[in-house]
């Protein structure tokens, strides 16, 4: 029991998505779930996830735009977006 | 950093070879020559300009300009035989800098304003090697012509059997006609028939496109079919090591271009997609699970052939693709970019890719601006939907009918029954329409809007509307800032809040006047995403020219630019009532809120633009203004209005 009220209080679960050319989907890559600490900010995912800062140009979360400073809630879903460079 | 994908161009510089000074000049990789072609009277001459000019303008688009502003009359037509063409390379065209391959071709545009599109590719320095840097052509031809130009002159030769014939045969009949190394730009049927959306193609299948504001119909105009290239003048450059280590300490930024070199521009339709950028069914819908099929990703797994690039280019980002069947099956030539996947694709509902690589031949052979052409066939299904369009030549002209959508496209080119009321842009078409089909004819100055909704970046609204030659990204690329590619010196190194118009005005300005040295430099603007910094285009200026350069000296030579550009536009008649956005633009600043709210926010944006600018509430340069920019001429011309 003590163990199960330490994950529900202190870790978080998160929905990630990674679309467009962020290294990790050349070959496509499906969303997956991740166990993150509370209080954890975008991007600390992003490095969690060995994504250099500058390949994530947008930011959404459960679908609104947001930073990669906004700390994350239990059950968000993150997407991580290339640059729109170049059109 | 590894070389293999750098082409021989920057290899021979990096080894120190390629450097022989041809003239005396304080300037090298310059030929100080612009070629005077007057197809009426049959006659060429070569007409000197000095280094002067060449500090003030650059080259490229800003000489052109410059060369256009004197002789502007402004009672003209586009089409009038002495209404002057301007092909004009850049500094670094030719010069084999990483991306040194721009050509820009400007002049009057049928659309009533400033003209100016611009391409990569190899025609552009094959003019350089000619000895020339650019060419002037006026009067119209007696019969269908082409000119051939090499390093011993020019000649102005019959193209009679020509006309009528797609850029592809085109290109394919002239090399034969003229050098096999020869480089071809030509028009197509929607050059000769006068379209307002005609480009000059490049490279046949290839498809470098000159593509926007018409100027291929100015062309077709002066019964001009082609302009052939060859040259063996390489240019110089003033101090190898310099430029060779300035290359050096770039290449590492290559990382940041990856996407582009493995999907080219094509590798953003998904991600546009997610975040409500991408154009839908004419801007109506934010979101569409067609994007999986058309991205860049697919393209390459299901038609990709091999990688190419322009001259000097490490990127490479064009994907040679073929399909299987159809009218140009089997054919190998340029895959549809980014901005055709969208407005042939995302734009019209169409999800089916070969089909999307079909029109996009379909369109370069015709000579057609893919990225105008699918805004036109866009109001045309949204015309015919909504019951404005009541027949359409028996066309089922629906969202996503690609055999309807492949009939009008040849319809506009040729100038065929409904291709008529289209062959002129959208703004025309909606005038003749009438009722409320303008508020969804997607132009501004009327050039049709290029492929992204500003819903997720706002600013992408004002620069399309006080884009100098209409509603096009390139001239400004302020949504790239305000998505997060950096501009550190300017101060912008993250991305902004992209729903709001505060402090856009003076970034969209900012990066207007940035993005105008690029087409002067003849450099492709890929290299901004390539994160490269001023200090490095300005030791790339020095290698080349000996001239000591810094970060403020070529954002005033923007200024200048894009000032002198609007001092042009000014001369024929626009104002602020030409800087606008269509309600269903305005519509989208604002998603779910009165269109009120939409139209305040651009307003707003458009005040403060104007006022950092330094031009009255009209959009006009104020006196002082263009004398701070050296641009005498323009502020006098202006006054005498």
């Amino acid at each position: 029991m003590r163990i199960a009220f330490y994950f529900l209080a202190l870790h978080l679960t998160i929905y990630v998505k990674t679309i467009g050319t962020l290294k990790s989907l050349e070959e496509g890559t499906k969303p997956f779930w991740l166990e993150v600490p509370e209080g954890t900010i975008v991007s600390q995912i992003i490095e969690r996830l060995n994504i250099m800062d500058w390949e994530v140009g947008f930011v959404l979360i459960n679908g609104d735009r947001q930073t990669k400073e906004s700390i994350l809630k239990d059950n968000d879903e993150l997407t991580l977006i290339a640059p729109l460079a170049g059109g | 950093m590894v070389f293999n994908f750098y082409n021989l161009g920057v290899l021979r510089v990096l080894r120190g070879e390629y450097i022989v000074l041809e003239r005396n000049l304080s300037v090298a990789g310059i030929s100080y020559r612009i070629l005077q072609v007057d197809l009426s009277g049959q006659q060429t001459r070569v007409q000197e300009y000095g280094e002067e000019a060449l500090r003030k303008y650059f080259a490229g688009s800003g000489l052109a300009c410059s060369i256009l502003l004197s002789r502007l009359d402004p009672s003209s037509d586009a089409f009038h035989p002495d209404s002057p063409l301007v092909f004009m390379t850049g500094l670094f065209t030719g010069v084999p800098v990483p991306c040194g391959c721009r050509i820009s071709v400007c002049g009057k545009s049928p659309l009533g304003h400033w003209g100016e599109a611009n391409a990569g590719g190899y025609w552009g320095p094959e003019l350089k090697f000619t000895g020339f840097d650019g060419l002037v052509i006026t009067g119209k031809a007696k019969e269908p012509s082409y000119l051939w130009i090499t390093s011993a002159g020019a000649e102005i030769r019959r193209a009679v059997s020509l006309w009528g014939k797609g850029t592809f045969e085109t290109t394919d009949q002239l090399i034969q006609q003229t050098d096999a190394r020869a480089r071809v730009a030509a028009i197509g049927p929607a050059g000769e028939t006068l379209s307002f959306m005609a480009a000059v193609i490049t490279g046949g299948p290839e498809a470098r496109a000159m593509a926007r504001t018409g100027l291929g119909a100015v062309m077709g105009s002066k019964n001009l079919k082609a302009v052939v290239v060859r040259g063996e003048k390489k240019p110089s450059v003033h101090e190898q090591k310099i430029l060779a280590e300035a290359i050096r300490a770039f290449l590492p930024n290559l990382q940041y271009v990856e996407s582009l070199k493995k999907f080219g521009t094509a590798a953003l339709i998904e991600s546009k997609e997610a975040v409500g950028a991408l154009p839908i069914k004419n801007f109506r819908l934010p979101h569409w699970e067609g994007a999986k099929k058309i991205s860049g990703p697919k393209m390459v797994a299901s038609h990709f052939e091999k990688h190419y690039g322009c001259f000097a280019c490490p990127i490479r980002c064009g994907k040679e693709v073929k399909v299987a069947a159809g009218p140009y099956a089997q054919l190998v030539g340029h895959g549809p970019e980014y901005e055709t996947l969208s407005s042939l694709g995302s734009l019209l509902l169409n999800d089916d890719l070969k089909s999307i690589i079909t029109l996009n031949y379909l369109c370069n052979d015709l000579g057609l601006d893919t990225m105008s052409t699918g805004i036109a066939v866009g109001f045309a299904v949204e015309c015919f939907e909504r019951g404005f369009l009541k027949e359409a030549d028996g066309l089922d002209l629906k969202w996503g009918n690609t055999q309807a959508i492949a009939s009008l496209i040849r319809k506009i080119a040729v100038r065929q029954g409904v291709g008529a009321l289209l062959a002129d842009g959208v703004e025309r078409a909606a005038k003749a329409l009438g009722r409320e089909t303008e508020d969804f004819a997607l132009h501004s100055k009327g050039l049709e809007v290029s492929q992204s909704n500003p819903r997720p970046t706002v600013s992408l609204a004002l620069s399309w509307a006080t884009s100098n030659r209409g509603a096009c990204h390139l001239e400004g690329f302020s949504h790239q800032v305000e998505g997060g590619v950096p501009f550190p010196e300017m101060g912008y190194l993250k991305a902004m809040d992209g729903t709001s118009g505060e402090s856009k005005g003076k970034m969209t300005a900012l990066m207007q006047n940035y993005m105008a040295v690029f087409n002067a430099l003849g450099l492709c603007k890929f290299l901004f995403f390539a994160r490269i910094s001023h200090a490095t285009i300005c030791q790339w200026i020095k290698g080349l020219t000996g001239w000591d350069w810094a970060s403020p000296d070529l954002m005033e030579v923007g200024d200048r630019l894009y000032n002198l550009k609007r001092a042009y536009n000014v001369m024929l008649g626009v104002s602020s009532e030409r800087d606008t956005m269509p309600r269903r633009i305005l519509e989208i600043l604002r998603p779910g809120k009165p269109f009120a709210e939409g139209e305040k926010l651009f307003l707003d944006m458009r005040q403060d633009y104007y006022a950092f600018r330094g031009w009255d509430e009209k959009g006009i340069p104020k006196r002082e203004k263009l004398i701070s920019l050296g641009l005498e001429e323009a502020a006098q011309k202006i006054e005498n209005r």
